[in-house]
């Protein structure tokens, strides 16, 4: 019931509802039940009531019951939410109360650290198949679970660092749209070959769907397609994060993960997977979350098709410094650095090398063994550093040579996707 | 009771909206009742803020793309709303002191001028054109400024940087440039400053006033602080 957050108005402060109050002379109650009401209609939730009442910002852990307070808001209505570095650089495994929120669209009832029930959940097995199958989520619960540790990142964290050439639509996320997640749940191969699906060899992309909507029904539903040879072994229908079943905001009951993928095709709320020939041609494949292939000038809006730009796949080679901070004054000797690195789990990362001199020398990072190919690398160094002005940059590469460009705005794309550009602070030492 | 219901309900909305813009993150400016009531049915505003800076086309695409996911807008909101974006949410968003109710937004509208003085120059100049210390000088009686028709509005619009002595002190601070008022609005500042004070008993009678022409031609001359109190100097 939206009433329960509304708060009665500063009394201090004459506030339009006071004398609409007096005018409709009811009783505040049924009024402000009236204005919920109204509000709903509107689009407006409780939450943004009782902000706007308040006079201060959108409270985190208001919009989702559960998150820390202490989190950015980037959408107050369907929930985008980023982690600040402080916060997530306390937890090895970041925990579900300061986990980052990303959502497009809205499913009722999800805004929430609950899980919601497995009862009647179904997933729906459909397209170059044999037969089309149904399966129950607790079905899957009977499965043989698989876990896997793996850096979850939306493909748009870092997206701000753009605006250093030419800035770009949408959230300016900085370094905290990701974190370092534990999932356990069962490997698509485990269920094809448990519900006896029977794939045609034309079928080369899966298609995922989750029960959210969009908001007017005409608009395209959110849904992405990933190639079928390469997630087959590694994708698992996750029914667990962190040890406890998938609160409703991070995609519970069933979430389709699928380690090294950026974020977005990690669809939440998994009700339909589709076998099929061709990627889907669905607005948020195409031209949404993808990049393109040959690099641009920065501000260059090139139609994006099939054949110029690639999905938002596999996560790019990526460290980030999380000690010390952007703009951080520290004492001067040796200042110890660190952060993590990670990428898309195809091959180890091999060094993570610092610089302070602005990439005129580097020095390399001692790097922590993950908890699996897919997770995070802390790595730490200790450096000599004079007082003044300092920049520290750092930059991962892996086994297979894959590094972090200087200026990461060679990747420039109109969306903003795939930061990945050599990490770049600035500190001041005293 | 239904009409009471259906009385209340409208009340009620309209309370909304008087709360969603009062609490609106967004600049004011004209249309931003439209953007407030348009762009958040979906999400929140807080994904316009963040893109505060983009080009007018990529507004314009923004707002193609808003339609395909089933904002419904005539066109003529579609100008008004990407009129709005594209200026204050835009690359060059206006300043404060343009946004306010008091300035001129449309060239019709009359300017206050002393109210654009005390809005850009009253912080340091103080209200009565007094100066402030030794941190700003007194505009009000300088006889500096009646020395030269233009010297004052090439300091306004280039700033000023030297020791000066007005009277029996001397400054040695910085006075920036104020390029970022329009030329209409530094004609105004500029001749409300010549005359106000007593300033425009001691000025010569051939000092005309100056006119938004003045103020483009002398914007055009890009001088450095320096090269004003150079100027400033050969006045003696
Ligand atoms: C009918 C619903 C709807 C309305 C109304 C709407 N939007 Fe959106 N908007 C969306 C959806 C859906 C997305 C994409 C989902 C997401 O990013 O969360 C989006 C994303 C955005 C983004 C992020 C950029 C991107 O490409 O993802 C911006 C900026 C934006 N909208 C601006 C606006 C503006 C400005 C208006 C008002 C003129 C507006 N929106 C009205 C549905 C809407
Ligand atoms: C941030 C403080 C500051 C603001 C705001 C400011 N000024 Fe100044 N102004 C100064 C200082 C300081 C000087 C003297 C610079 C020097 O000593 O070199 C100065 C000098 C001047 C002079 C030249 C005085 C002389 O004796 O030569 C004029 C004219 C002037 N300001 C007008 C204005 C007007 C008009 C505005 C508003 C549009 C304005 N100032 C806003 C600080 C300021």
């Amino acid at each position: 019931m939206p009433t329960k957050y509304l708060r009665s108005p500063n009394r201090d402060h004459q506030s339009p509802s006071t004398s609409a109050l007096d005018a409709a002379s009811l009783d505040r109650r049924a009024f402000v039940k009236l204005v919920g009401t109204a509000a709903i209609g509107w689009g407006v939730s409780p939450v943004h009531l009782r902000a706007a009442w308040a006079q201060r910002p959108i409270d985190p852990s208001r919009l989702i019951p559960g998150k820390d307070r202490r989190l950015i808001v980037h959408n107050s209505k369907t929930g985008v939410l980023e982690t600040p570095v402080e916060l997530l650089r306390q937890h090895r495994v970041t925990p579900k109360e300061t986990l980052f929120v990303r959502n497009n669209q809205f499913l009722p009832g999800s805004l929430t650290l609950d899980p919601l029930p497995l009862d009647n959940w179904t997933i729906e097995i459909m397209g170059l198949v044999k037969a089309p199958r149904i399966i129950s989520a607790t079905e899957l619960a009977q499965m043989e679970q698989t876990d896997v540790e793996m850096v979850l990142q939306c493909s748009g964290n870092g997206r701000s660092y753009y605006a250093r050439t030419v800035k770009t639509r949408g959230t300016q996320w900085k370094k905290g749209g990701m974190g370092n997640v534990r999932w356990r749940g069962v490997l698509l191969k485990t269920v094809f070959e448990r519900a006896e699906v029977t794939i045609h060899p034309s079928a080369r992309f899966l298609t995922a769907e989750g029960k959210d909507a969009p908001l007017v029904p005409t608009a395209p539903d959110f849904e992405h397609s990933v190639p079928l040879h390469d997630v087959i072994d590694k994708a698992i229908l996750a029914l667990e994060m962190n040890g406890e079943p998938i609160p409703a905001v991070h995609g519970g009951p069933v979430r389709l993960i699928i380690p090294g993928y950026y974020g977005t095709m990690n669809i939440k709320w998994l009700h339909r997977l589709r076998l099929e020939a061709h990627e889907t041609f669905n607005h948020h494949q195409i031209p949404r979350y993808r990049t393109y292939i040959r690099p641009v000038k920065p501000g260059t809006r090139l139609k994006r098709t099939f054949e110029n730009t690639a999905p938002n796949w596999h996560q790019r080679v990526k460290s980030i410094i999380w000690s010390p901070l952007e703009d951080d004054v520290v004492a001067a000797g040796p200042v110890t650095i660190s952060g993590v690195a990670w990428n898309d789990g195809m091959v180890e990362i091999e060094a993570v090398y610092v610089s302070t001199d602005r990439g005129r020398t580097w020095q390399r990072a001692r790097l922590q063994v993950p908890a699996s190919r897919y997770a995070w690398y802390p790595w730490t160094i200790t450096v000599p550093l004079r007082p003044g002005q300092h920049e520290i940059w750092s930059r991962a590469i892996d086994a297979l040579g894959r590094s972090q460009p200087l200026d990461g705005s060679i990747h420039w794309n109109p969306s903003g996707y795939e930061w990945y550009g050599v990490d770049k602070i600035r500190i001041t030492v005293s | 009771m239904r009409r009471i219901f259906a009385y209340v309900f409208i009340t009620a909305t309209v309370v909304i909206i008087v709360l969603a813009l009062t609490q609106s993150p967004l600049p004011k400016g004209p249309g931003v009742e439209l953007v407030v009531t348009k762009c958040q049915t979906c999400h929140g505003l807080e994904y316009l803020t963040d893109s505060a800076g983009i080009s007018r086309e990529m507004w314009a695409e923004t707002i193609s793309e808003m339609e395909e996911y089933g904002m419904e807008i005539e066109p003529q909101e579609r100008e008004t709303i990407l009129n709005y974006l594209a200026t204050y949410l835009g690359p060059h968003p206006p300043s404060e002191a343009d946004r306010s109710p008091h300035s001129s937004k449309s060239r019709n509208r009359t300017i206050d001028a002393a109210e654009l003085y005390r809005q850009s120059c009253a912080a340091c100049h103080q209200a009565q054109g007094e100066g402030m210390g030794r941190l700003a000088p007194p505009l009000a009686g300088n006889e500096m400024l009646l020395k030269d028709r233009r010297y004052a509005l090439l300091v306004v619009l280039h700033g000023l940087e030297g020791e000066i002595e007005v009277g029996d002190r001397t400054f040695d601070g910085q006075m920036p440039p104020m390029a970022h008022l329009r030329d209409e609005q530094v004609a105004a500042i500029v001749n409300y400053i010549l005359t106000a004070w007593g300033n425009d008993q001691r000025r010569p009678t051939d000092f005309a006033p100056l006119s938004p022409e003045d103020v483009t031609k002398a914007r055009s001359e890009s001088l450095t602080p320096q090269q004003v109190w150079e100027y400033r100097r050969k006045l003696r």
